[in-house]
């Protein structure tokens, strides 16, 4: 299909409000809409979704999006309805039955098609999805494709036929972390030769964001440093931790210690508090965040100026993903990873948990009456194998390799953190890049205070330090008029 | 009290020094699990009136909850895992009921589910705000597809220029009816046009109160909306009526328990609505046993034995309903069945649905 690049700009103001693409949309474009098939790996922050839905205003047909996490697909969703698009759903467990009837009979209307892909292969979603013609379907997240990857789905593993069934048509395969070995997986997931597919590879690289990794002897001097840091640093911050309960703590601790509006952010706070502290956060009303790594955010924050690890991520490829929250304004940014020696035995054992053990396989197996009392995702995952015709002595040893291939993962992010010279140029060789020359803006280790007065992100002005106002409760008659517009 | 009130301390209103009871009834109730042995030992416990308001509690946090109290030496534990309040306890209670007698929630929870009243209500207040800024660019909350579903159909119906000004009306008229403390907190919750409400940690820090007693504070809000929302009495709640009432049942039965028992004060048969029902004859016993449970006016006598016989009569006098034994009436009077066991002990049992 031919498009001119003045109604690609043209949609691209009208639309999404730009008038300028950023790196690598362009050319992907051009690729799709030459029907070419894309793997695509852009770093995060560089607008990987605009390229589909802006797609999908120039095509006139349907876009189908894989994506792994209803969160990320209620985040979609609620980003183009914000744009003003009403044709888009996402088709997930939360609709009920009449809804979901009512979307699958009406599924033609919706020019956005959101869903994951045990959604998209059950039966009578499958039926209603081949009634239409795609002008591009989109795996996001495309890296859950491999097994070397860190976030391997089983599910997605079935989108190799769905795609065929679907009348094989124009696949985006997207991804912000994709090494050499992961995108050849990928592609032969999918089925596809590397001369049916067009790689467009960037850089992960994000040289506006300091790396810094600063090692603490004990977990008092690592919240001793924590608070330092808060005291001195500027601008907006999300700390990382790997447990709801620490996140909790920490909130509560920053809070007393320092200056600063903070709120804790991860699965258990409620939907609408979620809500609440993305927007305070995002109108600097909040500006620290402690997160938990698990947890999906939909922050689309621009100026955020640090980005900090309590405890260390399981891997390169989440790490990467959550420091690139950071300095998506382009203007210098910092990432520091707080170690404690012993820190990784928590995604070890995570890592460790994670797995049925060979036992609970073989019972899963043998016992079709044992079933029911599995938790979900395990019971997910075996059924997925079971169907497949694996014996359980083959799910075991996916399982083990699987195991084998997290605490690798593991072993690297350690390594990373063990690192004695560049810290960036470990990283970019891990995602097969050429290595850079290292210089005073490049990283740091155990020298964060330094870095981040080199960086100029020490706060300047007293206004700046008093964030933390006092909260109070408005008047309910003050409050109603100004959540309802009193101009007549 | 406030600064330490939490989950814990709340179950122990519904323990006793005398006799041992079972945690898992205070679980099911509260979780909503709806049979009839469970209601029975709720009303017995108490339970009533917090029946279904914490539908998302796990065995696991319950379970936390208890050998919290066991730690403390408030309770003391069988090895049937039954539990009894110690004299600690008890003390603890009656300093905890303070606490409690501010919420009023009166079996709002056999109606309802709280939270998703909450969360329409939430939903609609924003579309509404941003609606009054003529602005359609927004996030809007994410929840269910039925909450999102029919907040919709509620702005679809009522879209008109006034609707700001009509829905800010019937809340001030909401408002007057409680404290202006409680009606400052209900409002300064609500998300709308770039204005975000105050989270539940803030809120905990404002209002100076732990987790579980902001939780409580702000289900007792919402059932007082909704109360007031569906006052027949009043005529100034149109649009706050339609946004309640399609998430309440009008009766605290569940839909199965009420069709049997119209079909019994209708047939006066049990065996015959059983057949109409294609349901077997216990099923529509137990059906009857909560409609006995949970509605006024039960034709008790209908189902009863007309009399008893001297020495069961002894027997029950005696004890309290909650200690009445089934083999021991079967002692007494062979021809009693359970179901008129259970019917006698609803009849002479107290039933409290509010606190």
């Amino acid at each position: 299909m031919q498009i001119e690049a003045h109604d690609l700009y043209k949609v691209l103001q009208a639309k999404f409000g730009f008038s300028t693409f950023k790196l690598g949309q362009l050319e992907i474009i051009h690729h799709l809409c030459n029907s070419k098939n894309v793997l695509a790996v852009l770093p995060t922050g560089t607008g990987k979704s605009l390229i589909y839905q802006l797609l999908g205003y120039l095509l006139n047909r349907p876009v189908l999006v894989i994506s792994p996490l209803i969160s990320l697909i209620d985040d979609q969703v609620a980003r183009l309805n914000r744009l003003g698009e009403k044709h888009v759903v996402g088709l997930t467990s939360k609709l009920d039955h009449n809804q979901r009837e009512f979307t699958l009979n009406h599924l033609r209307n919706y020019r956005f098609i959101y869903l994951s892909p045990e959604m998209a292969t059950q039966p009578e979603v499958l039926n209603a999805l081949k009634q239409l013609d795609y002008g591009l379907f989109v795996i996001d997240e495309a890296h859950c494709l491999s097994q070397w990857g860190p976030d391997f789905r089983p599910d997605y593993l079935k989108l190799k036929d769905l795609l065929s069934q679907l009348g094989s048509p124009t696949t985006l395969m997207l991804t912000a972390t994709a090494t050499k070995s992961v995108r050849e997986d990928i592609l032969k997931k999918m089925g596809f030769h590397s001369d049916q597919v067009e790689q467009v590879v960037y850089s992960v690289d994000r040289p506006n964001i300091y790396l810094e990794v600063e090692h603490c002897e004990t977990p008092a001097q690592k919240n001793k440093k924590l608070f330092k840091l808060l005291k001195m640093i500027k601008g907006s911050g999300i700390i990382y931790f790997s447990s709801k309960k620490i996140a909790n703590q920490m909130t509560e601790l920053i809070a007393q210690q320092t200056d600063r509006s903070v709120a804790a952010y991860h699965a258990d706070v409620s939907l609408q508090d979620r809500y609440r502290i993305q927007q305070q956060f995002m109108l600097g009303k909040v500006n620290v965040i402690c997160a938990t790594s698990a947890f999906g955010m939909g922050i689309d924050k621009n100026n955020v100026r640090f980005v900090i690890h309590y405890h260390m991520p399981g891997n390169l490829e989440d790490y990467l993903q959550e420091i690139g929250r950071a300095g998506r304004d382009q203007q210098p940014s910092i990432a520091i990873l707080l170690y404690t020696a012993g820190d990784e035995y928590i995604p070890s054992t995570l890592n460790m948990k994670g797995f049925p053990s060979a036992s609970n396989v073989q019972t899963f197996f043998a016992k079709p009456e044992s079933r029911a009392s599995f938790e979900p995702d395990q019971k997910q995952l075996l059924t997925y194998y079971h169907d497949q015709h694996k014996s359980a002595q083959e799910v075991s040893q996916i399982f083990e390799n699987r195991q084998v291939a997290k605490q690798n993962s593991l072993m690297q992010m350690l390594n990373f953190v063990n690192e004695e010279n560049c810290l960036r140029n470990n990283l970019l060789t891990h995602f097969g890049e050429q290595e850079v020359t290292h210089n005073a803006n490049c990283c740091g280790i155990d020298c964060v205070f330094e870095a981040v007065a080199t960086l100029k992100l020490t706060k300047t002005s007293e206004v700046e330090q008093e964030t933390n106002q006092s909260l109070s409760l408005v008047p309910w008659q003050t409050r109603l008029n100004q959540l309802f517009s009193q101009k007549k | 009290m406030n600064n330490e009130f939490n989950f814990s301390y709340f179950l122990l209103q519904f323990l006793s020094t005398d006799d041992w009871r079972r945690p898992k009834v205070l679980l099911n109730n509260l979780i909503g699990r709806r049979t009839v042995s469970n209601l029975f030992w709720g009303i017995q416990y108490g339970l009533l009136p917090f029946f279904n308001l914490f539908p998302k509690l796990t065995a696991t946090d319950f379970e936390r909850a208890i050998n919290l109290l066991q730690e403390k030496k408030l309770i003391e534990k069988q090895q049937n895992d039954q539990i009894r309040l110690t004299t600690a306890g008890k003390q603890m209670q009656q300093i905890i009921q303070e606490s409690i007698v501010q919420f009023h929630l009166s079996g709002m929870g056999l109606h309802t589910n709280l939270e998703t009243v909450q969360q329409c209500l939430n939903l609609v207040i924003q579309i509404t705000s941003e609606f009054s800024y003529k602005n359609n660019r927004y996030y809007p909350l994410q929840y269910t597809g039925q909450v999102m579903a029919r907040s919709k159909q509620w702005f679809l119906k009522n879209k008109s220029d006034t609707l700001p000004e009509q829905l800010q009306a019937e809340f001030t008229a909401f408002l007057n009816t409680i404290p202006t403390e409680k009606a400052d907190i209900f409002t300064n919750s609500f998300i709308g046009h770039n204005d975000y409400g105050l989270t539940d940690a803030q809120f905990e820090s404002i209002l100076d109160l732990t987790p579980f007693a902001w939780h409580l504070q702000k289900l007792t809000l919402i059932a007082d909306f909704i109360r007031w929302a569906l006052d027949d009495s009043k005529t100034d709640h149109f649009l706050c009526n339609q946004i309640v009432l399609p998430w309440i049942t009008p009766s605290p039965l569940s839909t199965s328990s009420l069709r049997s028992y119209q079909l019994y004060l209708k047939t006066k048969d049990l065996q015959n609505v059983a057949t109409l029902r294609h349901v077997k004859l216990n099923t529509v016993k137990e059906h009857l046993l909560e409609a006995a449970m949970l509605t006024t006016d039960f034709p008790f006598n209908l189902l009863l034995p007309k009399s008893i016989s001297t020495d069961l009569k002894n027997y029950l006098t005696t004890y309290q309903v909650s200690q009445w034994q089934f083999d021991e009436v079967l002692k007494r009077d062979a021809r009693f069945s359970f179901f008129e066991f259970r019917l006698l002990q609803i009849e002479r049992g107290q039933i409290q649905y509010a606190n």
